[in-house]
């Protein structure tokens, strides 16, 4: 090339005009003929560098996905056919509910649809997480056509209950939001729940605002420091003592409260009787005993009966008489009321006499009423004359009995000893759990000889196994108070 | 007149222009390529070390004391291995997967082995990092 000029300049001759035209028209043919060349080879690097992108966010999306579910405690939430666009889960310390959800109403349809916000919109696939009152949605991936996951079993089959998944199938198709291609991407990936933890029946919990239900995970509302909630096992309703509200609620199985009856003063008991319906209630402030139709309407109210009650901590009924037990923990009494209020029983016990009693729960078999005699740190059993047919000391401060009348013995939370046990017929301690700090509201589940109890220090809810072993802890809550599960 | 010279400014313009693409498609396969290959190195470290939360889960069946730290190459004869822990108070199975490379992940595994001999062994929780 140099050659070339250098041996022009030497001639002393430059380039004529015809050379120069030629020279630039061969130069453009050329060009123009490899010009589509070019242009595909431009197009089709765009499209696989916008492809390529779009492979990235998939990718990102899906490991995300993948890494939260893989760790998921339980599944407590899945559409009902089984497949579908949403799934709700607790983590692994089971202390925080996560929900996975395409942004878009489709059929299974998606509860969780949130409107356009800007930053979130529909066709995204969106994480929310809610921690008690705690809401926080998260974007996880833009621009879905489908987010599909299918529920299945160890056998493979689609399952429809979600404590009985075993294995999630995730399919997710992403389309380019810009649209500049038509392409779109899948990616695909099989996950295992491997906690063994399952609750396959509801258990109702009141905790400081609002009341959760754990299978479903479900969490209502509106409460101020619900302090006592109790199952109807006929209809799966819960009844719920809204203490600072001063009102007694009652929440069907899915969530939806159906009666919500005012006029209470620090309503601290309910007990519903499955049989009838009907709910006690021990309006501890108004130092009244009051019974509510399965409406909600006031059927008895003991305002002025004598002698009075005074603070009221706890009522049991027994669904078989219909008779209500009451624990009269200002009177340190117990006593025992028709099913229209009238005292069948008012004692004040036999050495010692009762002293702060605040718990009583009756065995309905029996018909006798097992108590925590707080004050004295007894446990006690007292027949329909209220004799004693069980007087054990060496408590501390227990806080709460519960009997199983299958079985016809007794769990009791050992509040000042952190313990929980679980007592024979006679009143003989079987099993002990301990590590349950400040032990509450032990709840007996006559159907398969479990029980749930609060560790109030550390807000959790624990279940343990006809032995007392613990099986597992439920985190997260505030002011946990109450649990009820349905046998 | 010679024209050889604008030929060879022709093939050399034409030979920058296609290979200026070709580095370019390049580009994008390595990077594309990179992405899979970390993506791949993890997953492995991950299966390696639910082998090992595995190992131990095996063990707990007949044995239900503590296990201290030991580190095991898996699959045998790789330069991978995973190195795994059981303490008996908490139930607490730690288990981390290493490849030769370096890349590891560690995953926590709560576990309750009740019953008698055969244990029967269940998971708590599951926990990744």
């Amino acid at each position: 090339m140099r050659q070339f000029f250098i041996r022009r300049q030497q001639a002393g001759k430059a380039f004529t005009l015809v050379e120069a035209l030629l020279t630039i028209s061969i130069l453009g043919m050329v060009l123009m003929a490899m010009s589509p060349f070019i242009r595909t080879v431009y197009t089709s690097w765009n499209l696989s560098d916008r492809k390529t992108e779009m492979q990235q966010n998939a990718r990102v999306a899906l490991e995300m996905v993948s890494r939260y579910l893989r760790q998921a405690k339980r599944i407590t939430g899945i559409p009902s056919s089984g497949s579908g666009c949403f799934v709700k889960f607790r983590n692994a310390l089971d202390d925080e509910t996560l929900v996975f959800f395409h942004n878009i109403q489709t059929t299974p349809s998606n509860p969780y649809y949130m409107a356009s916000d800007g930053f979130i919109s529909e066709k995204d696939l969106v994480m929310r997480s809610i921690k008690g009152n705690t809401i926080v949605n998260a974007l996880i991936a833009k621009s879905l056509n489908t987010f599909l996951v299918e529920f299945r079993d160890n056998a493979g089959n689609i399952v429809t209950e979600p404590y009985n998944v075993n294995n999630m199938q995730i399919s997710m198709n992403f389309f380019d939001a810009q649209g500049f291609i038509p392409d779109t991407v899948d990616v695909f990936t099989a996950i295992a729940v491997r906690p063994d933890v399952r609750i396959n029946k509801p258990v109702w919990v009141a905790a400081d605002s609002y009341v959760l239900e754990l299978s479903k995970d479900i969490q209502v509302e509106e409460f101020a420091n619900p302090k006592s909630v109790s199952l109807n096992t006929s209809t799966n309703e819960c009844w719920v003592a809204d203490t600072d509200n001063g009102r007694i609620k009652k929440i069907s199985p899915s969530g939806v409260v159906t009666v919500d009856a005012g006029g209470f003063s620090q309503p601290l008991s309910v007990s519903v009787n499955s049989v009838s319906g009907e709910c006690w209630v021990a309006d501890t402030g108004n130092n009244r005993i009051k019974k509510l139709s399965s409406a909600g309407s006031i059927l008895v109210d003991t305002q002025g009966q004598n002698p009075a009650f005074l603070s009221p901590n706890s009522v049991s009924v027994n669904p078989q008489s219909g008779q209500c037990w009451l624990a009269d923990t200002g009177n340190s009494r117990i006593r025992r009321l028709s099913p229209t209020g009238a005292n069948l029983l008012n004692t004040r016990g036999s050495s010692p006499q009762f002293n702060g009693p605040l718990s009583v729960s009756v065995n309905s078999a029996t018909g006798h009423c097992w108590l925590s005699d707080t004050n004295n740190n007894r446990i006690r059993r007292i027949t329909l004359t209220g004799s004693n047919s069980v007087n054990r000391t060496s408590y501390n401060r227990p806080n709460s009995v519960s009997a199983n009348p299958v079985t016809g013995q007794c769990w009791v939370a050992n509040t000042n000893d952190n313990e929980a046990r679980k007592l024979s017929a006679n009143g003989a301690v079987l099993f002990a759990a301990t590590e349950i700090n400040l032990a509450s509201s032990a709840a007996a589940n006559p159907a398969d000889d479990s029980c749930w109890v609060i560790d109030t220090e550390r807000e959790q809810v624990v279940k343990l196994d006809s032995e007392a072993n613990e099986e597992f802890r439920i985190s997260g809550f505030n002011s946990v108070s109450s649990v009820a599960p349905l046998p | 007149m010679n024209k050889k010279g604008v030929a060879l400014l022709l093939a050399i313009f034409t030979l920058l222009i296609v290979s200026l693409l070709a580095v370019a498609f390049l580009e994008v396969t390595t990077s594309d390529l990179q992405i899979i290959n970390n993506h791949y190195n993890r997953n492995k470290a991950l299966y390696i070390a639910e082998a090992g939360v595995e190992f131990l889960i095996d063990r707990l069946e007949r044995n239900r004391s503590n296990f201290s730290l030991r580190s095991y190459t898996f699959p045998a004869g790789s330069g991978d291995s995973y190195a795994v822990e059981y303490s008996a108070t908490s139930g607490i199975i730690i288990s981390t997967g290493r490849l030769a490379s370096g890349e590891q992940v560690t995953l926590q595994v709560k576990v309750a082995a009740t019953g008698s001999r055969p244990y029967t062994v269940k998971i708590l929780y599951w926990k990744e990092g």
